[in-house]
């Protein structure tokens, strides 16, 4: 009995003195969970430009303006969405800037350089057309409207740029039963991003509001709360960092 | 027991569809898109959810039988056990027969990918008795499946029925897993009998980063095996068909279902295989599941392995000094002797998986298997005791 008293104490010791190892346990540890890495860990976002970052509320779209060239799908896929195989996607209707080709899908845990601006000129190029993301980029923000379209760069991000309807080779085949929906594909994304952010506040224990896609009060203040919960800058907005934390995927 | 199917209120509009279950904490990380999901809100209080949130082109919406609903949206209402959809899972819904199944289980260790329901072989202590029925609708099932799996989750069955009828169907289903699940170790159970005289086996060399194939023998000679699969011949085609797959380097297990003629002859049976098989990298030593045809032969296959002892510690024996990995499968560790408490594995599927009265006061209930959930007196052994640690 009184050996095994000994033993006890003596680990219990061992455990006394365990602070001073602490950071190689911890660094040991997170070396083991990168292993285990998934799509939900580190990088979620990383490489993907947050267009939403300043976002506050619908009335100060100006970030277009620092919006470069995507240099369309440089793989930044963690889990590749592959359409089930009766998907087939129509030719696109419009001819000019044909859509880079799609990327073949990169399954492994392939961090992804920050995209690059290879061909497009960043600057002052005489057409403002780029391309807001790739039509993978697209899908991966959860299946809403799936367009390769051109977005006018000089465009407010909010604004009805809705002059052409059927321009998208996608756009019918997610949506059946909204085809005449004029394509704002923005503003969806936007509504879908804050909805994620929504969802995974209230997940967190925070109230966000109703889960409902609009920037509000609320919100922020819950995003306010939980940037200074996780030590991040306290913006009330949905910065990268802020994505990333809350596990959003952009 | 998890129940796999239940009964539920669907729209007959919505068609059968799989699909992901994503709960409000998945829903932001959610890569595929909102056609292939359902919606989890069960337990989120009403007055959470925008109509925006609802608007979004959901596969399907699961909604507690007390929420508001409209006709115009895809509520779907599981009337029987909720615990049949989680987030993380995948269902089918049947509006036909107003009923949703699961097809995925996120956490649980038994996921299988049911291949088909036909087989060749007709084993006595079957489990799941075949049906030859026409089921190639499968295969396009399963590549739909296969999308909603989650990219980290860690192994999958093929399993049937006998997967090598699915012919070309079963390399699609193999090399979607490769593209899709790259990370997911994949095993097939087959008996390997059409892998022989066959190039079928050829075209699985080098399509996965991570296959395995579990394969069953149940005999040192042909007669044992060929009566406990109920085939003519079978023996010979399933060891050509192990050679087979040796030489497009596949990985294999070797598994041995624990009827009593078998049992009985398990040190030979183990010798056999160290000899003619030592490329196997596992064997799996495996109690019945008492269900299925084992059901209707139980005088001919039951074998209490209280009364085995013997031949189950030869066999493991056997295969560790040669080097051969061996585990035992569906055998309760107060069945076995203590010395072969470290080859048992808790093998049983969860949502299959019980205990009886007896192990409430055992102490070693959290490292044993336990048992199928539909065993009965006479399928169980005469020394299940609960353990007492000291």
């Amino acid at each position: 009995m009184s050996s095994a008293l000994m033993i006890v104490g003596a680990t219990l010791g061992a455990l006394g003195a365990e602070p001073n190892q602490k950071p190689q346990d911890l660094s040991a540890l997170s070396e083991m969970d990168s292993k285990y890495a998934t799509v939900l860990s580190s990088s979620l976002n990383s490489g993907r430009h947050n267009l939403y970052a300043g976002h506050r509320s619908h009335s100060s779209h100006r970030s277009h303006s620092s919006h470069r060239s995507h240099s369309s799908g440089s793989g930044s896929s963690y889990r590749s969405y592959t359409p089930p195989a009766t998907y087939t996607p129509p030719a696109p209707a419009r001819t000019t800037p044909a859509p880079a080709p799609r990327p073949a899908p990169i399954r492994a845990p392939v961090i992804p350089t920050p995209r690059q601006s290879l061909s497009a000129p960043t600057t002052s190029a005489p057409t403002k057309k780029t391309y807001r993301a790739s039509e993978r980029d697209l899908s991966e923000l959860g299946g809403q409207r799936l367009s390769t379209e051109p977005v006018d760069s000089q465009t407010s991000l909010g604004a009805d740029d809705a002059s052409t309807p059927d321009a998208s080779p996608f756009n019918n085949n997610f949506w059946p039963t909204q085809p005449a929906q004029p394509p704002r594909p923005d503003a969806d994304e936007l509504r879908m991003l804050i909805m994620r952010v929504q969802a995974a506040l209230y997940s967190k224990g925070l109230d966000p509001g109703a889960i409902d896609g609009v920037m509000s009060q609320k919100t922020q203040t819950a995003l306010r709360t939980f940037q200074r919960r996780y030590g991040l800058q306290v913006t009330g907005t949905m910065t990268t960092p802020t994505l990333d934390a809350l596990g959003v995927r952009l | 027991m998890l129940p796999l199917e239940s009964k539920a209120l669907i729209p007959n509009s919505l068609g059968p569809r799989l699909l992901k279950v994503v709960g409000l904490a998945d829903f932001p990380s959610a890569a595929l898109p909102c056609e292939r999901m359902a919606l989890d809100l069960r337990g989120a209080p009403a007055a959470l959810i925008g109509r925006e949130m609802l608007d979004l082109p959901w596969g399907g919406i699961i909604q507690s039988p007390d929420a508001p609903r409209d006709r115009e949206r895809p509520y779907v209402e599981i009337l029987g056990d909720q615990r049949v959809a989680k987030s993380g899972d995948v269902i089918e819904l049947d509006p036909f027969r107003q009923r949703v199944a699961s097809r995925y289980r996120r956490g649980d260790n038994g996921n299988v990918l049911f291949a088909t329901e036909r087989c060749n072989s007709y084993c006595v202590m079957c489990s799941q008795p075949p049906r030859q029925v026409q089921d190639d609708w499968r295969v396009s099932q399963l590549l739909d499946l296969i999308d909603l799996i989650d990219a980290d989750e860690p192994s999958l069955a093929i399993s049937g029925g006998e997967p090598t009828l699915l012919g070309d169907g079963l390399l699609e289903v193999v090399a979607r897993c490769a593209s899709v699940l790259p990370d997911t170790h994949l095993h097939i159970l087959s008996n390997g009998r059409l892998l022989d005289g066959s190039t079928l086996h050829s075209r699985f060399e080098g399509i996965h980063p991570n296959l395995s194939w579990g394969i069953p023998l149940y005999g040192d000679h042909y007669g044992l095996h060929d009566y406990v699969v109920q085939s003519e011949g079978a023996f010979a085609q399933t060891l050509r068909g192990l050679y087979a797959l040796e030489a497009a380097k596949q990985r294999i297990e070797i598994r041995v279902v624990l009827v009593r003629s078998t049992f009985e002859r398990l040190p030979q049976i183990a010798r056999y295989i160290q000899r003619n098989l030592p490329f196997v990298e596992h064997v799996a030593l495996m109690g019945i599941e008492p269900i299925g045809f084992a059901k209707a032969h139980y005088a001919d296959v039951w074998a209490d392995p209280a009364d085995f002892g013997d031949q189950l510690a030869a066999a493991v024996g056997m295969f560790d000094s040669s080097g051969i990995g061996v585990s035992l499968y569906n055998l309760p560790l107060c069945t076995i002797d203590r010395s072969l408490w470290p080859y048992a594995a808790q093998s049983i599927s969860t949502w299959k998986n019980d205990y009886l009265p007896a192990c409430a006061s055992c102490s070693v209930k959290s490292k044993c298997g336990g048992f199928f959930s539909w065993v009965t007196p006479a399928w169980t052994s005469r020394a299940v005791a609960p353990v007492k640690e000291n």
